[in-house]
């Protein structure tokens, strides 16, 4: 047992890192609670890291939070910390928006620490969340030249994947250099919803953009799509990259140098 | 307990009956009898629950519910086809026989057509004894639960040999007849013959658990033997025909399960549930329509389920059911129950399936040392893959569905044909299992539930994994 006395300025956690704001880390487990159970928290000196596939092995999650994103961020030595997501929505839910965040991790790795500070500094609350071994692999995701990358506002995003969603169980992704075209066909008719690339843009978070190599066209389901959209909170614009064959990436920054958030789905065939 | 005096110890006679026509008949008339000190009990029992019931023991009251019953039939019957014979002096009890049949499990509006073409194919017993069993279900086929034709065909050649082509007017005698039970006999006796015998049904049960308010389980057959009781008290004997099909029209056209119609309804001045809901002034709902009361007994139950589609190159691994019930001797994938009801399984009965299934792939040579392997198997390699619903009598299921393929570097015996394997423990059962192709599935003896399966299987089949992309 280490005394408070000989605790000396450096930490003796393995981990520490400090967020200003609880409200982030809250958002990000709404986004991604529901498409996993469990999950292990990467802590290394770059930063925070987690990725985890769905319990069906049709999607990952990747999530990275750099170290400088972090009022305060230390890490002596690697850890992975294992936690049951919905664990962490309890404790997470008595942090304030905008109370500041402490995380800490010791040597013994079977316990986390969390620290909420209200911004007047007149609250403190102190959480331990008990850790537990998670088996994952951990999968390469090769960089890739993506054929078409479209950015859009995420609200349209999570409006298009939910009204589609209501039509059908797949819905058909086109990309040309004039549009993205979402199409769904199910029991009950079809429909179409599509988008241009913004002439005017007034508002940098309402734009449109399309960057494409070439044209692609894909199937994906709608399920996990909407699944996606629950991190529409954590960014105003959304990133969809795609290429034949390969997995769809949908990405959630976090503002610069923060972050990011993303999604892989794995494409259906038809 | 009440004695029905339509259950007879002679319900199965032999053909050879005719010869104990006589005796049988003496019989008969000591019975109603027997039963007088039932009927009081009976009485005692009504009125003693609700004094509104007390009618039952003022003879004149009796009297003007039969009439006001008879009266109110008189003038609303519908017209049906087997009730033209009934204009006639002597009713033909061959239509009766015929009708009611049809009648049993079956709604009025599909009877009419089938009703129509038999009479015209078959007008009488000695045309319908001379057919044959091919021709009897042609006509029937549609009108469904077939058995009740052969037992027709069956009875009419019965009726040929051993009454002189007669229907007999005995009750007892009519349920020497295959076919013929006692709502059938009691329905013929009385309708054709004029005999006092109250025919119930599930309308006639209905219409005595509002009138009188009982609160008994009308699926009980105590308790149906107390309603039949209390029909038998309650019949105008001189007009038994008219009466009884009073009582069931009351039931199919006003009194009925829902929407019942108390305004129009000619006996609701002595019904016990009608009088309650207007003194108590709240909705005839509340009161009429909680009777006949349910009991639930066949209470509908859940099952989650846990299928394991294993997978070997494009084979899948199949178990025969090898119990008596509904499902056997269909192919299923291997499943473990997980709940009953909302109650996990207990561990025992768990690893019940489980062994069974790590027996099965050790006949096949896959190297598992124990049942640890095997759930090692199942919890680790499996794959979700969604979950399907299905109704299954008065089960439904919840059968979540994963996928396991073997490693195609184990060294597997997969045969197409079914193999048996024997208990290695005498607890064991012996289990019967084959490997499929999807194609080969389809012309196999699958359930339902294990159909849609395999469908939710083609669905995902579509579905890319994402580790086939990053590893």
């Amino acid at each position: 047992m280490v005394s408070k006395e000989e605790q000396n300025s450096s930490s003796s956690f393995q981990f520490e890192a400090r967020l200003t704001q609880a409200s982030l880390i809250k958002k990000i487990l709404e986004a991604i609670k529901d498409l996993v159970t469990d999950a292990n928290f990467d802590c290394s000196a770059e930063g925070l890291s987690l990725q985890a596939m769905d319990s069906s092995h049709v999607s990952l999650v990747s999530m990275v939070l750099h170290a400088q994103g972090f009022e305060m961020f230390q890490c002596q030595r690697a850890v992975s910390l294992g936690i049951n997501l919905a664990s962490l929505t309890k404790i997470l839910k008595c942090a304030g928006n905008d109370d500041s965040i402490t995380l800490r991790a010791d040597e013994k790795g079977d316990k986390a620490e969390f620290v909420f500070e209200s911004q007047s500094q007149d609250r403190l609350s102190e959480f331990e969340l008990k850790l537990m071994d998670i088996d994952s692999e951990h999968l390469g995701i090769p960089d890739t030249k993506y054929s078409a990358v479209v950015e859009m506002p995420s609200s349209e995003y999570r409006r298009i994947c939910s009204d589609l969603g209501l039509m059908g169980d797949t819905v058909r992704i086109s990309v040309s250099k004039e549009s993205v075209k979402f199409q769904v066909d199910g029991d009950i008719g079809k429909g179409s919803v599509c988008l241009h690339p913004s002439s005017v843009v007034d508002k940098p978070t309402e734009v449109v953009k399309i960057s494409l190599e070439e044209p692609v066209d894909m199937i994906f389901s709608i399920r996990y799509l909407n699944n996606f959209a629950k991190a529409a909170p954590l960014s105003d614009t959304v990133t969809l990259s795609l290429s034949k064959d390969f997995p769809l990436q949908v990405e959630f920054k976090f503002g610069e140098q923060m972050g990011y958030l993303r999604y892989y789905l794995a494409p259906k065939i038809d | 307990m009440l004695v029905n005096d339509d259950h007879s110890t002679q319900k199965n006679l032999p053909s050879s009956s005719c010869i104990r026509k006589k005796r049988t008949v003496s019989r008969i008339k000591q019975n109603p009898k027997q039963k007088m000190g039932d009927i009081e009990d009976l009485l005692k029992y009504l009125c003693q629950r609700d004094k509104k019931n007390s009618w039952l023991t003022v003879e004149k009251e009796i009297s003007s519910f039969q009439h006001s019953l008879l009266e109110w039939y008189r003038q609303n019957k519908r017209q049906l086809p087997w009730r033209q014979t009934l204009m006639e002096q002597h009713p033909n009890p061959y239509h009766i026989w015929v009708s009611e049949t049809m009648l049993q499990q079956t709604r009025v509006t599909s009877v009419i057509e089938y009703y129509k073409k038999w009479l015209q194919t078959f007008p009488d017993i000695p045309s319908l004894a001379a057919s044959s069993l091919e021709r009897v279900n042609e006509i029937w086929a549609g009108l469904g639960y077939y058995r009740r034709a052969k037992l027709l065909y069956e009875g009419a050649k019965t009726i040929m040999s051993c009454f002189d082509g007669q229907v007999p007017e005995d009750i007892r005698l009519l349920q020497s007849i295959p076919g013929i039970g006692p709502y059938t006999a009691a329905a013929i006796a009385s309708i054709a013959f004029n005999k006092p015998y109250a025919v119930c049904d599930g309308n006639v049960f209905r219409v005595l658990s509002r009138l009188f308010s009982i609160d008994l389980d009308i699926s009980s057959s105590d308790n149906q033997s107390f309603f039949r009781s209390l029909a038998q008290f309650l019949i105008f004997k001189d007009k038994a025909a008219d009466y009884n099909q009073a009582m069931m029209e009351l039931g199919a056209t006003v009194c009925t399960p829902k929407n019942f119609d108390c305004k129009h309804c000619p006996v609701h001045h002595w019904c016990n549930s009608f009088q309650t809901a207007t003194e108590r002034q709240v909705p005839l709902n509340d009161i009429v329509g909680q009777y006949p009361v349910k009991f639930n007994r066949v209470k509908q139950s859940n099952e989650e389920l846990q299928v394991y589609l294993i997978v070997f190159a494009n084979y899948f691994l199949m178990l025969k059911n090898v119990s008596r019930n509904l499902l056997g001797n269909l192919w299923h994938f291997p499943y473990v129950t997980l709940k009953r009801n909302g109650n996990e399984l207990t561990e025992d009965e768990k690893l019940q399936h489980e062994r069974c299934l790590s027996r099965v792939l050790h006949s096949c040579g896959y190297p598992l040392n124990d049942t640890n392997d095997l759930l090692k198997l199942l919890y680790e390699s499996a794959i979700p893959i969604g979950q399907v619903e299905h109704l299954f009598t008065h089960i439904k299921q919840t059968i979540y569905v994963k996928f396991v393929r073997l490693s195609s570097e184990t060294s597997l015996v997969v045969e197409n044909s079914s193999h048996r394997i024997g208990g290695i423990d005498p607890n064991d059962e012996s289990i019967e299992y084959r490997w499929l192709t999807k194609e080969q599935m389809e012309t196999s003896a699958i359930s339902r539930q294990m159909k849609k399966v395999m469908e939710l299987y083609q669905q995902q089949k579509k579905q890319k994994f994402i580790h086939s992309f990053f590893c």
